[in-house]
C-alpha cells in the first residue's frame, strides 16, 4: 500500500468520472429525476373517491347523508335514482364505489332498522380497501351527527357509540404524507445504483477495453486499485445522497429528527457496502451486459422489492422473509426510517449498523480476495 | 412475392436468433417466469400480519370487549398489553409494536352514553403504505364492535361488498400487472436493441447491402419480437392462471387483441431507441430511462388517481399504464371491447406514432451512414 | 547471460461451455537479452495467451516460466513492476488526453520529476505526438493510438518490453515507424522486446523468431533460417513459375519458410487462367466521388472503373479515405457529389437493383454468430430472394465448394476463423453476383488459408466476376489486375502493379507504396 499511488489512482478516476456522460447522469441526474417522479407522482393518499349515492326516494335524511357526502373533499359524489344506474356507472369506471340506501330511509332510521350496502369496486384491492373504509367511518360519522342534531331522537338514545369517537393518529407522520415514507426508499435505491449498478459497470468497462490488463502489469497492488475505484465512487454516492437529502428537506418536507452524524454514518456504511458489491460482480462478470444484469438481479431489485420499503415484510409469506434477512437494504431502510422520521433510536441504530459493519466488513474481505492480479 | 420470401427470411432468422439458441430462449422465459411468481408473492400491499398491543386504561367488561376483538381477528397479533405511554413509545421507536389502541379509562360510562370518550388508535408511520391499512384495518374492527352491538338492541347494518374481488385479493391485481410490467421491460429491451446490436455486431452493413427496403426490415424486426414477446406472455398468462389462480371472466380473443396492441406499442417505443442511439450502452441506458419512469406511475405500486393530474396527463403516452388498466378490467371485471377502446385507440396510437417516428429516423439514418 | 524469459514445457488449456481450447501446449524458448524476438503466428495461434503467461497474468496450467528472474507464479508482482506492457486493445483511457494517458503511466511506475521531463518530450518527438499532447486517447487514429501505448509502455525504461499484436490493423506505413523506433530503443537503452504479430512479413524485423502454430511451437530460428527453408524449396519450381505476374509467393520470403516449416513443401504459385481483357464491359464506373463529414474531405474527386472479371484493388493507408470510398461504392453511404454507375446505371436510383448484384464480405465477417451455418445461408439466401428448390441447389453449391457441410448444425460463431471466412464468402456468393465486394477478408489469416481464399478469388475472376478489394497486405495486391493507391482523400497512384511499382521507384510493391505514400506529407491525416 501507498499512499502517492492511491493518490495518483484516485485523481484518474476522477477525471475519467467527470469526462463520463453516463457517470454524471446516473450520480447526479438519476437521483434527482427519481426523488421528482417519485417524490410528485408516487403517492398513496386516496382523494377525490368518486361516489354513487343512489337514493331511490327522497327524503330528509337521505339528503342530509348526499349533502354530508358531497361537502366532504375527499368525495366527488352523484346522486342517482336506481341501483342499476350506481352499477352501472361502477362497471364502466365512472364511479369507484357506491353507496345504496334503502328506501323509506327516514322512517327506518326512527325505528333504527336500516341496512345500508356500501360497494367498492376492488380490483385493484390495496386503494379499494381504503376507500371503502373511508366511506364506512363517513358514513357512520353522517348517522351520528344526524341523530344528534335533534331530528331523529330515537337512533340517539339507543346507538351505542353515541358517546364514543375514534381518533387516529399516524406517529412519526401525522399529516400521513406517502412522500415521507416513499423519500427514503429512494435514497435507498439511489445508494444501490451508484453503489453497486455504476460500480460494476465501470470496472466492467475497464476489464473490457483492457485498461485493467495494463494497470496490472505496473506496480500497482489490487488493493489499491480497488481502492481507488471505491474512494471515487463513494464520493458521487455521496453527492447523490446530498442531493437527495436536500431535495427531501426542502422540496418535500420531509423532517430529519435523528442526528445528521448519525444519518451520514449509516449511509456510508451502506454506500460502502454496495461498492464492494459493485466490485465483486465486475469481477466475476468482466463484460458489461453481464454486470448489468447481475447487479440488478442481486442489489438493484432486492433492495427495491425485499427491503420493505414499498411492501411489508412481514406480510410476506415466509420464505421471502427469510432472504430478506440477507438483504442489506433492508437493515438500511429501517436504519433510515427512523433517523428521518423517528429520532436517534439506539437499539435500532445500534442493531442495523452492527448487520451493515458485519456485511460490509465480509464483503470488502471477499471483493479483495476477487480481485487478485490476474486475469 | 420476392418481398414476401425476403420478408419471410429475415423474420425466420430473427426468430432463430430469439428462440433457437438455448441461452437465449432461457433468457427469454425463465428470468421472467421466476420475477414473476417471486413478485407475486413479494408485491403484496394487503397486511397479513400487524403487531399491535392495546393500553387499557379502562380495566371494565366493555373494554375487555374490544381487546378480544382485536385478539380474534386474523390480522392482528395483539402482544402483552401496555403499561404507559412511555412503554408504547419505546415499542413502538423500536418497531416492536406496528399498531397501539388506547383505551380510555371512562370507556365503559362513554358506551353507555353516560360520558364522551375517544379512543386512540396509533400506528407507526414509518412503514410505507401498510400504515395506512392498518389504520383502516384497526378502525373497521372498532366500527364492526359498535355496530355489532348497536345491533343487538336497534338493527343498523353498515354492510359492504367489494365487487370483482370479493376479498381484496391483491395478487388477482398483482399478478396481471406485473406481466405487462416484465413484457414491457424484458420486450422494449429486445427491440431497443435489435438494431444497434447489428450495428455493433457488424452485421447490420451486411444486412444494408442485401436489398431490403427500411420498411422491410423494421416490419421484420418489429413483428419477430412481437411473436417473441407473445410466446413470452402466453407463459407468464399460464402461470398467472394455473399457479396464482387468478379469476378470468372475459373473452380470450379480447385478452390476446389487448396484449397484442400492448406489445405493439412497446415494441414501437423499443425500436425507436434502437434507431436513435449509437451503442448497446446507451440504448440500455435510455431504454431504463423511459421504462422505470413509465413502470412507476402505471398505476401498479400507487394508484392513478392519487397523482397529480399533470402527472396523469404525461401518462398518456404510457402504454403500460393503459395496458394495466385494461388486463385488471379484462381479468376480474369482464370489461368488453366498448368499455375498453379507448385504452385500445391509445394504445394504437402510441404503436403507430413510434412506429412511424421509428421509421422515419431509419431511413434518414441509412441514407446518411 | 542469463535469459531475460526462459519457458519450460508451459501448456495452458481453457475451457467454454463443453468446448476445450488448447491454447498453448509444451512450449519451450529463451529469449536472450537485448535482441528482439517475434512471436509470429495466425489468429487464434495462441499468441496472447502465451504473452500473457510470461507477464504473470495467467497462470499456467503446467511447466514454467521465469521471465527478469522471478518466477511468473510466485512472484508476478516483480514481473508486473519491471516489465513494459502494451496490450493488444493498448489499454488507454479513451476519455483522457495523451498527456494525460502518459503521465498516469508514469506516476503508476514512479517515475521521478526530471527524468519525467526529460524523457516524454524526447518520445513524444520519436513518435511524433508532440502536437497531440492535449488531444483525447478516444479520438486518436489507430496508428496513433499505438504508439501512444507504446510511449505508456516505454516510460519507465524497461528491462523487458512485451507487446501483445501492436501492429493489428495498421497500415505498412506507421508498421515500418514502429518498428523502427523499437530497434532504436532497444539499442540505446539495452532493453529486450517480445513482440507477436500476425503479419509474417514482419519477421524481418526481428533478431529471433517463435512461430506458433495452433497453440505449438514450430520453430525458434532467425528470420534468415526460416526463409532459406523457403529458398530450398522454391529453387525447384520456380523457374517456369516466375514467369507469370500471378503468384502469391513471388520471391523466397519468411512466408514460404513458414509454408515449408508447416506443409513441408512450398506449393505452386496460383495463377489466371482467363486473364481480364480490356475489352471487357465495365461493370463499376465512378468519377469524381466526393464525400464529406462536416469540413473534413475524406474522398476528394477519386474517378476509376472496373470491368467484368478484373480485380481491382483499392489501397491506402489508415485514414486514406478507402473504407469511405468502398462505402460509397456499396451504397452504405450517400455520396456529396460525383457519380457511380453499376452497369452503367445511376447507383442511386437503382438501390435495389444494386443491391440484388453484388456481394459483400466484410472485414469481420459479419455473420450471426448466434445461429447456425445453415441458418445463415438460409437467411442470406431468402434475403436475395431465393427459395425452395434454387435455393437449396446453391447452398448445396456453396457447400461443396467451399467444404462447409459437416459444420451445418453448428453457430457460426463457434466456428474456426477460416470457416468463418469462407461461410462469410459463400453467404455473399448464394445468389451468383456479378460484383463481389471484399473488405480487408484476409486479416489475421494464416498463409494456407489466405492462398485458399485468393485460389477462390481467382477463379471468380476467370468466370467473370468483378471483385474489388482492400487490403493491408501488400503481396495480396500483387493479384490485382489494376490498384489504386489513396492518400488524404485524394488518388495518387493507379494502374497495374508494374506501373505502380514503377510510378513509386521501388524495388517491390511494398517499398513502392511507402515511396508514393510518404512522398509529400509527412503528418498523419485524422480519419
Amino acid at each position: 500500500m501507498s499512499l502517492s499511488r492511491l493518490l495518483i489512482l484516485t485523481r484518474k478516476e476522477f477525471v475519467q468520472l467527470v469526462r463520463d456522460p453516463l457517470s454524471v447522469v446516473t450520480g447526479i441526474l438519476l437521483p434527482i429525476m427519481l426523488l421528482l417522479i417519485c417524490g410528485f407522482g408516487m403517492s398513496t393518499d386516496v382523494r377525490n373517491i368518486r361516489l354513487a349515492i343512489v337514493v331511490p326516494e327522497s327524503s330528509p335524511t337521505a339528503s342530509a347523508i348526499a349533502a354530508r357526502f358531497q361537502s366532504n373533499g375527499f368525495f366527488d359524489a352523484v346522486i342517482v335514482r336506481s341501483t342499476e344506474e350506481g352499477k352501472e356507472l361502477i362497471r364502466t369506471h365512472q364511479a369507484d364505489a357506491c353507496l345504496f340506501l334503502p328506501r323509506n330511509l327516514s322512517r327506518r332510521v326512527t325505528q333504527a332498522d336500516v341496512q345500508i350496502l356500501v360497494a367498492v369496486n376492488a380490483s385493484n384491492p390495496s386503494p379499494g380497501y381504503l376507500k371503502q373504509s373511508y366511506i364506512q367511518s363517513s358514513l357512520l360519522n353522517a348517522l351520528n351527527k344526524i341523530s344528534e342534531s335533534g331530528d331523529q331522537q330515537t337512533i340517539s338514545r339507543e346507538h351505542a357509540s353515541r358517546g364514543i369517537e375514534i381518533q387516529t393518529r399516524q406517529w412519526f407522520n401525522d399529516a400521513n404524507r406517502s412522500v415521507y415514507t416513499i423519500i427514503p426508499g429512494i435514497i435507498v435505491v439511489i445508494l444501490t445504483i451508484i453503489g453497486c449498478l455504476l460500480t460494476s459497470i465501470v470496472m466492467a468497462r475497464e476489464y473490457e477495453q483492457g485498461n485493467m490488463e495494463s494497470l496490472f502489469v505496473t506496480p500497482m497492488k489490487s488493493t489499491e486499485i480497488i481502492l481507488a475505484k471505491m474512494i471515487i465512487n463513494f464520493c458521487l454516492g455521496i453527492i447523490g445522497l446530498f442531493i437527495a437529502l436536500a431535495m427531501a428537506r426542502y422540496i418535500f418536507g420531509v423532517p430529519m429528527r435523528g442526528n445528521v452524524f448519525i444519518l451520514l454514518f449509516g449511509s456510508s456504511l451502506y454506500l460502502i457496502m454496495s461498492l464492494a458489491i459493485g466490485i465483486l460482480i465486475s469481477s466475476a462478470a468482466k463484460n458489461q451486459f453481464i454486470a448489468i444484469s447481475l447487479a440488478s438481479f442481486i442489489s438493484f431489485l432486492p433492495s427495491y422489492l425485499l427491503s420493505g420499503f414499498l411492501f411489508e415484510i412481514k406480510s410476506m409469506p415466509t420464505f421471502l422473509q427469510y432472504i430478506t434477512l440477507i438483504v442489506p437494504a433492508r437493515y438500511y431502510v429501517d436504519f433510515l426510517q427512523t433517523s428521518l422520521l423517528v429520532g436517534d433510536v439506539w437499539p435500532n441504530i445500534l442493531k442495523n449498523c452492527g448487520v451493515l459493519i458485519l456485511m460490509t466488513v465480509v464483503l470488502l474481505f471477499l471483493a479483495r480476495l476477487s480481485c487478485p492480479k490476474r486475469l | 412475392m420476392r418481398i414476401l420470401i425476403r420478408v419471410y427470411a429475415l423474420l425466420i432468422k430473427e426468430l432463430c436468433q430469439l428462440l433457437t439458441n438455448p441461452k437465449v430462449r432461457m433468457s427469454l422465459f425463465i428470468p421472467p417466469l421466476l420475477q414473476l411468481i417471486f413478485l407475486g408473492y413479494a408485491a403484496t400491499m394487503d397486511l397479513k400480519y400487524v403487531d399491535c398491543a392495546i393500553l387499557d386504561y379502562s380495566h371494565s367488561p366493555a373494554s375487555r370487549e374490544l381487546i378480544s376483538c382485536f385478539t380474534g381477528s386474523p390480522t392482528f397479533h395483539v402482544h402483552e398489553p401496555l403499561v404507559n405511554e412511555a412503554d408504547m413509545r419505546e415499542r413502538i421507536n423500536t418497531r416492536a409494536l406496528q399498531l397501539a389502541v388506547v383505551i380510555p379509562a371512562n370507556y365503559q360510562q362513554a358506551e353507555m352514553g353516560h360520558a364522551k370518550a375517544t379512543v386512540q388508535i396509533i400506528v407507526d408511520g414509518r412503514s410505507a403504505n401498510s400504515a395506512g391499512m392498518a389504520l383502516a384495518y384497526a378502525t373497521n374492527v372498532v366500527n364492526n364492535h359498535w355496530l355489532e352491538k348497536a345491533a343487538k338492541r336497534n338493527r343498523i347494518r353498515i354492510e359492504t361488498r367489494a365487487w370483482y374481488n370479493p376479498n381484496f385479493n391483491m395478487q388477482f391485481f398483482m399478478v396481471p400487472s406485473l406481466l405487462a410490467l416484465i413484457a414491457l421491460i424484458d420486450i422494449m429491451l429486445v427491440s431497443a436493441l435489435s438494431i444497434v446490436s447489428e450495428r455493433e455486431a457488424g452485421t447490420f452493413d451486411q444486412l444494408r447491402m442485401t436489398p431490403y427496403s427500411s420498411l422491410e426490415l423494421l416490419i421484420a424486426k418489429g413483428f419477430s419480437t412481437l411473436i417473441a414477446g407473445g410466446c413470452q406472455l402466453a407463459v407468464g398468462l399460464a402461470a398467472a392462471m394455473l399457479w396464482f389462480q387468478v379469476p378470468f371472466n372475459s373473452s380470450y380473443a379480447l385478452l390476446t387483441a389487448l396484449l397484442l396492441s400492448f406489445l405493439g406499442s412497446s415494441i414501437g417505443i423499443g425500436l425507436l431507441i434502437s434507431t436513435l442511439t449509437e451503442n448497446q450502452r446507451q440504448s440500455i441506458i435510455v431504454m431504463y430511462l423511459v421504462a422505470v419512469p413509465f413502470a412507476m406511475l402505471s398505476g401498479m405500486g400507487t394508484p392513478l388517481e392519487s397523482m397529480p393530474d399533470v402527472f396523469q396527463q404525461a401518462m398518456i403516452i404510457n402504454p403500460m399504464r393503459h395496458g394495466i388498466a385494461a388486463l385488471t378490467r379484462i381479468f376480474l371485471e369482464g370489461a368488453t371491447f366498448w368499455e375498453l377502446r379507448h385504452s385500445f385507440y391509445l394504445l394504437w396510437g402510441i404503436a403507430v406514432g413510434s412506429f412511424t417516428l421509428a421509421y422515419f429516423f431509419f431511413v434518414h439514418r441509412r441514407n446518411d451512414g | 547471460m542469463n535469459p531475460v524469459i526462459s519457458c519450460n514445457h508451459l501448456s495452458k488449456t481453457f475451457r467454454e461451455s463443453d468446448q476445450v481450447i488448447r491454447a498453448v501446449q509444451d512450449v519451450s524458448f529463451e529469449v536472450q537479452p537485448g535482441t528482439i524476438t517475434g512471436l509470429l503466428g495466425p489468429d487464434g495461434a495462441g499468441k496472447t495467451t502465451l504473452i500473457r503467461c510470461v507477464c504473470g497474468l495467467l497462470r499456467p496450467d503446467s511447466g514454467s516460466v521465469s521471465t527478469l528472474g522471478y518466477d511468473s507464479v510466485k512472484q508476478s508482482g516483480r514481473i508486473q513492476e519491471s516489465v513494459g506492457y502494451m496490450p493488444q486493445k493498448f489499454g488507454l483511457y479513451e476519455n483522457m488526453t495523451v498527456e494525460e494517458n502518459i503521465r498516469l503511466y508514469a506516476q503508476l511506475h514512479g517515475i521521478p520529476k526530471e527524468d519525467y521531463e526529460s524523457r516524454v518530450p524526447m518520445l513524444l518527438e520519436r513518435n511524433r505526438l508532440s502536437e497531440f499532447t492535449s488531444r483525447m486517447a478516444g479520438k486518436l487514429s489507430g496508428g496513433m493510438k499505438q504508439k501512444l501505448a507504446l510511449i505508456c509502455a516505454l516510460i519507465s525504461r524497461p528491462q523487458l518490453m512485451v507487446l501483445d499484436e501492436p501492429t493489428v490493423g495498421v497500415d505498412v506505413l506507421a508498421r515500418r515507424e514502429l518498428w523502427n523506433i523499437l530497434r532504436q530503443t532497444v539499442e540505446e537503452e539495452s532493453m529486450t522486446v517480445l513482440v507477436s504479430t500476425a503479419y509474417m512479413d514482419e519477421a524481418d524485423y526481428c533478431d529471433r523468431t517463435l512461430i506458433l502454430f495452433e497453440g505449438k511451437l514450430l520453430a525458434d530460428k532467425t528470420p534468415v533460417e526460416v526463409k532459406e527453408l523457403g529458398n530450398r524449396q522454391e529453387a525447384i519450381g520456380s523457374s517456369e513459375a516466375n514467369s507469370t505476374a500471378y503468384c502469391l509467393l513471388p520471391t523466397a520470403s519468411f512466408e514460404t519458410g513458414f509454408m515449408q516449416l508447416l506443409t513441408g513443401s512450398v506449393p505452386e504459385p496460383l495463377k489466371r487462367n482467363n486473364p481480364v481483357d480490356d475489352s471487357a464491359p465495365e461493370m463499376i464506373r465512378v468519377e469524381n466521388l466526393v464525400k464529406r463529414f462536416g469540413d473534413f474531405t475524406a474522398v476528394n474527386r477519386v474517378s476509376f472503373s472496373v470491368h467484368r472479371g478484373e480485380i481491382f484493388g483499392l489501397l491506402g493507408a489508415n485514414g486514406a479515405g478507402k473504407t469511405t470510398t468502398f462505402r460509397a461504392m456499396c451504397a452504405l453511404s450517400r455520396a456529396d457529389e460525383g457519380t457511380i454507375l453499376f452497369d452503367g446505371k445511376p447507383l442511386e436510383k437503382n438501390l435495389e437493383y444494386v443491391r440484388n448484384n453484388i456481394g459483400y464480405v466484410a472485414q469481420k465477417f459479419s455473420l450471426y454468430g448466434d445461429i447456425t451455418v445453415i441458418q445463415n445461408l438460409k437467411f442470406f439466401g431468402g434475403a436475395y430472394g431465393l427459395y425452395g428448390k434454387k435455393l437449396q441447389e446453391r447452398i448445396d453449391w456453396a457447400c461443396e465448394t467451399l467444404n462447409l457441410t459437416e459444420f451445418l448444425k453448428l453457430p457460426a460463431a463457434q466456428l474456426s476463423m477460416g470457416y468463418k471466412r469462407r461461410l462469410a464468402m459463400a453467404c455473399a456468393l448464394l445468389h451468383n453476383p456479378p460484383i463481389l465486394f471484399l473488405d480487408e477478408a484476409t486479416s489475421g489469416a494464416d498463409p494456407i488459408a489466405r492462398r485458399e481464399f485468393w485460389k477462390r478469388i481467382l477463379a471468380l475472376a476467370d468466370d467473370g466476376v468483378a471483385v474489388v478489394i482492400t487490403t493491408h497486405f501488400l503481396d495480396e495486391a500483387e493479384y490485382c489486375d489494376k490498384i489504386l493507391i489513396m492518400r488524404d482523400g485524394c488518388e495518387v497512384a493507379s494502374g497495374t502493379v508494374a506501373q505502380v511499382i514503377a510510378q513509386g521507384n521501388g524495388a517491390t510493391l511494398e517499398d513502392a507504396f511507402v515511396n508514393i505514400v510518404s512522398r509529400s506529407s509527412e503528418t498523419e491525416a485524422e480519419p
